[in-house]
């Protein structure tokens, strides 16, 4: 991409460049967030991410274990139209659950 | 303890065995929660079931309570009206038996939250005043971790195909 302004100062590539840039920023990442609880069940939290993501049990497990004892998980990634829909299904079934840009 | 509370039958339909008494409990319960739930969805108590979707971000919190509260407060009020309408019922469905587990789990957050629960169980002691509101909380969690049990076994252990769960931190 640096070639482009070294290569013509006229050229409409030069003139695209910020549009580039703001689309890579647009396509970062959006990650899902679940925070421990006290109340939530093990075997419940694990049950939700098997049925919402399809995930493994051994994954959806691996996951509980970090909510419980790191005291958060990362448990999906996507757009931010996907985070958003996967943050009101955990919170149809009473997960704490937030989002944010990677 | 996990008492056999749910067998799941032949056809698909889960046989459910709850003393009267109990039903009668959760009947009561889930008509008591809509209540609260359809009254004052933004009362603080009530912030497990709603929480921001944005917590550092105000605009955006704000911009998602707008759009997707009154259809997660519609959710939470049809998990709980199908439960007070099925509380006698001999046996659920697995999606009847699905909105039970979300609107039992919708209870025990309030319930949990006004009683300030931690991880440990707790002794309850008869004298104190929110003894009854422990035991329901008692009995309702034991509901939840067999209804959990049940309908974990209806899941492919290994997962879906099309699944794509994060990298391991």
């Amino acid at each position: 991409m640096a070639g482009s302004i070294v290569t013509g100062s006229t050229t409409p590539t030069e003139v695209d460049e910020p549009d580039v840039d703001d689309v890579v920023d647009v396509e970062r990442p959006w990650v899902v967030i679940v925070w421990n609880d006290p109340i939530n069940l093990m075997d419940y939290v694990t049950f939700v991410f098997q049925k919402l993501f399809g995930y493994s049990r051994e994954t959806a497990t691996r996951l509980m274990l970090d909510v419980h004892y790191k005291g958060k998980a990362v448990v999906s990634q996507g757009s931010r139209d996907k985070a958003e829909l996967d943050v009101y299904r955990l919170h149809e079934h009473g997960l704490w659950a937030t989002m944010q840009q990677d | 303890m996990r008492l056999r509370l749910l067998r799941r039958r032949r056809d698909g339909r889960f046989e459910l065995r709850l003393p009267e008494q109990i039903r009668s409990v959760l009947a009561e319960s889930c008509s008591g929660m809509a209540a609260w739930v359809a009254a004052d969805p933004d009362d603080p108590a009530l912030w497990r079931l709603f929480p921001d979707a944005y917590p550092d971000d105000p605009d955006h919190a704000a911009f998602y309570r707008l759009v997707v509260r009154d259809q997660l407060q519609s959710r939470k009020l049809a998990d709980l009206d199908l439960i007070e309408r099925t509380a006698h019922a001999d046996t659920l469905s697995a999606e009847e038996l699905e909105a039970w587990l979300r609107g039992l789990n919708t209870i025990r957050l309030a319930l949990g939250t006004r009683l300030d629960a931690g991880e440990e169980p707790v002794d309850i002691d008869p004298a104190d005043p929110l003894a009854p509101m422990w035991e329901l909380y008692e009995v309702i969690g034991v509901l939840v971790a067999s209804i959990t049990d049940v309908l974990a076994e209806e899941l492919p252990p290994e997962g879906r195909e099309d699944a794509s769960p994060p990298e391991p931190a």
